[in-house]
């Protein structure tokens, strides 16, 4: 477990990104309806086209 | 950064939600970095795409594991919203909808490897 928390240190440190996702995420207390309404919306919005722009493929 | 270093942040995140939590954060921890996970694969995949332009055929194939991910992510946060309420109010059934959210966050997760399965055959490093 020690292991894992150090590795985690770093690895948060070495990508904020990630990070700063995954915190939100963890910071949150019990979700609420309206919470995974966010989280459903979150995944919706997401399109091929937006998450790869360099593709080929017709929007 | 290591893209290796960087999924294996989520995957142990993902390990640590179950760390005392109720279900009902468990589940919205699970599938939130989930949707984290796809993001940074697919991130990945736009990388691999500019540089070795794959075929349409493949980036066809891509994108229907990501869309039918997406689809089962969607069910997931919608049978989350039910057992959220369900568990709040302390609706009889909430045993019930914790069943149909288990299964749910089941079949997410097997799109989600399916994608990653998908991604790696095609010579993407993650």
């Amino acid at each position: 477990m020690i292991a894992i928390l150090a590795f985690l240190e770093k690895a948060v440190e070495a990508e904020p990104r990630i990070a700063d996702s995954v915190k939100k995420i963890f910071s949150k207390p019990d979700p609420t309806p309206a919470d995974w309404q966010a989280e459903r919306d979150a995944a919706r919005q997401l399109t091929y086209k937006q998450l790869v722009p360099n593709s080929q493929l017709p929007s | 950064m290591s893209k290796i270093r960087s999924f294996s942040l989520v995957a142990v995140l993902a390990l640590l939600v179950a760390c005392g939590t109720t279900p009902n954060q468990t589940a919205y921890r699970t599938v939130a970095t989930t949707r984290v996970s796809v993001t940074e694969a697919m991130g990945f995949w736009n990388v691999y795409v500019g540089q070795f332009h794959p075929s349409a055929d493949k980036e066809l194939l891509v994108k229907n594991a990501f869309e039918k991910w997406q689809a089962a992510q969607i069910v997931v946060c919608d049978m989350g919203a039910l057992y959220s309420a369900t568990v709040t109010t302390n609706t009889a059934g909430s045993t019930g909808v914790s069943g149909l959210l288990e299964n749910a966050i089941a079949n997410a997760a097997q799109d989600r490897q399916d994608l990653l399965d998908l991604l790696t055959r095609f010579g993407v490093k993650l």
